[in-house]
């Protein structure tokens, strides 16, 4: 599986310091450009309309944030196929 | 930019140590390791709720990934009224979401149906006016999709009616390019080959099920009104049929008696072999609850919202155990952002019953003083029935209006909310405020991420 690393932040040498730091990306939050992917760290390719995307998965513990991208083999890992569907008729409200 | 953490942001703790950081109303969710989420803690609490955020932290690499994810936001951005905005647009834009009941008949007498005791079944006027009140609907619409739920009464035991209507709403939504799909709520009695046929036919992918335990238990509780046949025994019969070959969402009542019972019935289902990753079989639990006065009758026999939690998170795991991707499953209650809350809110919800009457409620079809008009005339956008469904917000309500929990849960059942039904309200809250974090918790760990 492919990682990358952000972009060096002011903090980033703190953050190395901790060693643990990780973004692990599950959802998000609406479809978003290749371009806005990238400054993320995440590779762009396959986000599909803001639903439940797994854009990254897990990281190494010897950087400041990393985030992986193959988001097919997240999608797969997950067994995710597509977002919920609505209520229909008040029958699936379990609450 | 002055940025301000959102009000809708949830840090939540994982077992393992890391943490998940989880926005309700963007839907983004970020898994953080022990570090980046006491940072993010850090960051979250360092100005009081509504206060711009120290500039300090945005030179931190995490700080672009909590704006990415709207977990922090402009600190000039309004998000209630953003919400409410979206509330309001996009009920107006909902999709075109008919229930159709093609009879109140059915051959089961169970104790707690909340359909009550009303009688009769569609005759093809109706049908025909169920098709032309769509074609105006089309012609007049413009719709994101179409959904049809079939409902009863046994919808299947009017099997001729779904036929037809559904072969004249799918020409419709071919000739206006719009995507359908339907789906049977049925006991499941009445599958045969022939109903097989018949629903894949008819656009229907979806069957959602009911069984309230093995044979002894839903036999009681479900009678045959023929009672020399066993109703569970006819429901397996029939699932038989259809595992495979559509979706099954099995639904399995609970309350406090039978609430342990449940196992039972999972441990029947995977000796069968119809729990697995490819089978599109998800039995899930629905806590009984007194919906009508038709089923009033249920409300000394209701499990706690806790103790239903706690099975609820029991059974996902053994789910899970048997490769049933509960993972990110809506059915298993992943959380996420609703745009509105119920077909009854959305401009574009009806539903039919077989005397003619138009509804807008499905618990409310047995009540013809609910209706809010009948078919072969026209609607009457100005009758108090419909008004009170169109204008009815959960965003008039001050506690909804202050809850963190308000974008996935929009102030839950409208129904409840009108008829000022306290406990089932209450309900409500004590399931977002209690629960909801942890099933997202749940969800993460079982799906290994």
């Amino acid at each position: 599986m492919a990682s990358k690393k952000t972009t060096k932040s002011k903090k980033g040498t703190a953050a190395a310091k901790k060693g643990q730091d990780v973004v692990m990306w599950l959802r998000l939050p609406r479809a978003m450009k290749a371009e806005e992917l990238t400054k993320l760290g995440l590779q762009g390719a396959g986000c599909f309309g803001g639903d439940t995307c797994i854009a990254a998965t897990t990281m190494t513990g010897d950087a400041g944030i990393v985030v992986q991208t193959d988001l097919q083999d997240s999608l797969k890992k997950a067994g995710l196929s597509r977002r919920a569907d609505p209520c229909f008729g008040g029958d699936t409200c379990i609450v | 930019m002055a940025w301000k953490a959102s009000h809708y942001t949830h840090l939540i703790p994982l077992s393992d140590g890391n943490g998940v950081v989880y926005n309700g109303r963007s839907g983004a969710l970020v898994k953080l390791s022990p570090g980046a989420f006491e940072r993010c803690g850090a960051i979250m609490s360092s100005s009081p709720e509504g206060q711009p955020l120290s500039s300090s932290f945005e030179g931190d690499d995490l700080f672009a990934h909590l704006i990415a994810g709207n977990f922090v936001v402009d600190h000039d951005f309004d998000e209630l009224a953003f919400i409410e905005d979206q509330y309001n647009r996009e009920r107006k834009q909902s999709t075109f979401l008919l229930t159709i009941l093609p009879t109140f008949g059915c051959n089961l007498g169970c104790d707690y149906c909340f359909v009550g005791k009303k009688r009769g079944a569609m005759d093809r006027e109706r049908q025909d006016q169920i098709i032309e009140f769509v074609t105006q609907r089309f012609a007049t619409h413009k719709f994101p999709s179409m959904a049809v739920d079939w409902f009863g009464g046994e919808p299947l035991l009017a099997l001729g009616a779904i036929e037809y209507l559904s072969q004249a709403f799918m020409d419709l939504c071919a000739r206006y390019e719009t995507p359908y799909s339907a789906q049977v709520i049925t006991n499941g009695t009445m599958i045969s080959d022939k109903t097989v046929d018949v629903m894949l036919k008819s656009g229907i992918d979806r069957l959602q099920i009911t069984l309230d335990g093995l044979k002894e238990i839903h036999d009681q509780r479900r009678p045959s009104k023929l009672r020399v046949i066993s109703s569970f025994e006819q429901t397996i019969l029939g699932l038989g049929k259809v595992v495979g070959k559509f979706v099954i969402r099995l639904r399995i009542n609970v309350d406090k008696h039978n609430l342990q019972q449940a196992w039972q019935l999972l441990d029947f289902f995977g000796e069968r072999g119809w729990l697995g990753p490819e089978m599109s079989f998800y039995p899930y639990l629905a806590r009984i609850s007194p919906f009508t006065e038709a089923c009033a009758t249920v409300a000394t026999e209701v499990c706690t919202v806790d103790e239903f939690q706690e099975m609820n998170l029991q059974w996902m795991r053994r789910l899970h155990d048997y490769g049933v991707p509960v993972a990110f499953q809506g059915l298993y209650q992943f959380p996420e952002p609703k745009l509105y809350n119920c077909g009854a809110i959305g401009s574009n919800g009806f539903i039919f019953n077989p005397n003619g009457e138009i509804h807008k409620c499905g618990l409310a079809v047995d009540d013809s003083s609910e209706a809010i008009g009948y078919l072969g005339e026209a609607l009457d956008a100005d009758h108090p029935n419909a008004v009170k469904w169109k204008e009815w917000t959960p965003l008039g309500n001050p506690v909804c209006r202050s809850c963190e929990f308000l974008p996935s849960c929009l102030g839950g059942c409208p129904r409840n909310q009108m008829q000022m039904r306290e406990v089932q309200k209450k309900e409500n809250c004590q399931y977002y405020q209690q629960h909801e974090n942890r099933i997202l918790a749940a969800h993460l760990e079982l799906a290994q991420l």
